[in-house]
């Protein structure tokens, strides 16, 4: 059974690779939530519930942003799941608003990730993490999504061409979106020439770490009437689905996405815009084959005609690789630009397109990421 | 000269990094083994030219290593938690008890 949940607005608060000193954590949630709610026409007083993600909003926690925006609550939770935190949150929140333990939520995640935040975040990311791999020396998941990419090429025969041609449309996307850090005309050639980062990854398939924060409102289908709103027809997720003992080829999903389509009451081919989790291009790989998005048909050459023609649009907004990675808003980044998508809010990019599906991934264990999610929407009128 | 790879004493499933219950049968009683060795599935190469293995011991246990010499995939190398192991080649597998070990033996 679908659910009863709506999103009713979405914000972002602008993304940049440098940050002005004045920019903390604190200030650039407050400024996506004020967006958020702006774009659904609600006010702060109008808020009875937050949930929140971020990895350097501390020593402060949910409850400290809620006492300094001034919200009285009945709902609250932080979400602790980095690139999968949008979509765990959500999943919690579509069961708040129709249990009627809160009627007005907004879920935001995002940090200042200047190079010392980022370098602290990946040196303590948990506690394997501490204590086997920063020692290496190892600053970040590069060289397990390089290796990771080996294992997938060997695997499914794809070329250093075919995630080229996945990058260079985000590029081509983020062209499009005044909000993206990098826009500037992306070439094949450029991709497969890029500096060599950790083989056979270059600068192109790593996303670049920027300050930024993004917001959703949730509510109910009865709250929010006839406004303007985007249904959540299904929302699952899975979290270690393998113990780090495979090859990591999966993202988590597989074992949900049934589960999710049938919640749903629609299947993968009725998706018409797709954001995917990218924080590199064979995890992009990775969760269009495991929403069932591929099907049967041959992967290099769903990556070619489908994807990168726009024939199915995926990453929209340019995605994490060229609008940026905004710490713990990666994963509520596809969240805002699906619902942006499906409320006919994208501006130059806007597609044609009334079903969407958003995927998160995230929270790297020891070898590769260890938490999964999908959400299914709706436009409605 | 080994790593600590922990091993179920009720199912004899092996795991690393170390567990705090069994994941294939919830056992709680879990020790550790050492083991000399490993395959080198692949590796990377990061600036400064640190070489990073995915490196196999036993059937199914995978670590993440330093390669310490050359050591192409499929190769067997000695696999090590001490930073003061010399040999070459060599997989290193950071572990934080491994100086205050060395200290008391």
């Amino acid at each position: 059974m679908t659910t009863s949940a709506c999103l009713i607005g979405a914000g972002e608060s602008p993304y940049t690779r440098h940050p002005e000193p004045g920019a903390t954590t604190s200030h650039v949630l407050v400024d996506a939530v004020r967006r958020a709610l702006a774009d659904a026409g609600l006010r702060s007083t109008d808020v009875d519930g937050l949930g929140l993600c971020s990895f350097t909003l501390g020593p402060d926690h949910a409850v400290d942003l809620a006492w300094r925006m001034g919200l009285r609550l009945s709902w609250l939770m932080q979400g602790t799941n980095g690139g999968a935190s949008a979509g765990s949150m959500l999943q919690h929140a579509v069961r708040a608003v129709e249990s009627g333990d809160a009627s007005v939520i907004v879920l935001v995640a995002g940090d200042r990730m200047d190079a010392v935040a980022f370098a602290d975040l990946v040196a303590q990311y948990n506690r394997a993490t501490a204590e086997h791999l920063t020692p290496l020396p190892m600053a970040g998941p590069n060289a397990l999504f390089a290796m990771q990419t080996q294992r997938q090429m060997a695997a499914t025969g794809l070329e250093a061409a075919d995630y080229g041609r996945l990058v260079v449309a985000q590029r081509q996307w983020a062209a499009l979106n005044p909000g993206a850090v990098y826009r500037n005309a992306l070439t094949l050639e450029d991709y497969l020439n890029a500096p060599v980062v950790a083989p056979p990854l270059g600068r192109y398939d790593c996303v670049p770490p920027v300050t930024g924060a993004d917001a959703v409102v949730v509510t109910s289908e009865d709250r929010a009437g006839s406004a303007p709103r985007v249904r959540v027809r299904a929302v699952v997720a899975r979290y270690n689905v393998d113990d780090q003992s495979g090859p990591g080829l999966r993202s988590g999903l597989e074992v949900c996405a049934d589960e999710l389509w049938d919640t749903a009451g629609l299947g993968p081919d009725d998706a018409q815009v797709v954001s995917v989790y990218d924080d590199y291009p064979s995890m992009v790989v990775a969760q269009l084959v495991d929403l069932g998005l591929v099907g049967d048909r041959p992967l290099a050459g769903f990556l070619r005609d489908r994807v990168a023609s726009r024939e199915l649009p995926v990453n929209t907004s340019g995605g994490q690789l060229s609008a940026g990675q905004a710490g713990s808003a990666g994963g509520m980044h596809g969240l805002v630009e699906v619902t942006r998508q499906l409320m006919g809010r994208a501006g130059e990019r806007q597609v044609e397109a009334r079903i969407g599906v958003v995927s998160g991934y995230g929270m790297v264990l020891y070898r590769f990421g260890s938490c999964a999610n999908a959400t299914v929407l709706e436009a409605a009128a | 000269m080994s790593v600590d790879v922990q091993v179920c004493r009720t199912c004899s499933t092996r795991w690393f990094p170390h567990r705090l219950l069994c994941p294939s049968c919830g056992g709680s009683s879990l020790a550790p083994t050492h083991e000399e060795v490993g395959v080198v599935e692949e590796s990377t190469t990061l600036a400064g030219g640190v070489v990073v293995a995915t490196v196999r011991v036993g059937p199914d246990v995978r670590l993440v290593a330093r390669l310490h010499g050359a050591a192409p995939p499929g190769s067997t190398v000695p696999v090590t938690h001490d930073p003061a192991d010399e040999r070459r080649p060599r997989a290193h597998v950071p572990h934080p008890d491994y100086r205050e070990k060395t200290t008391h033996e």
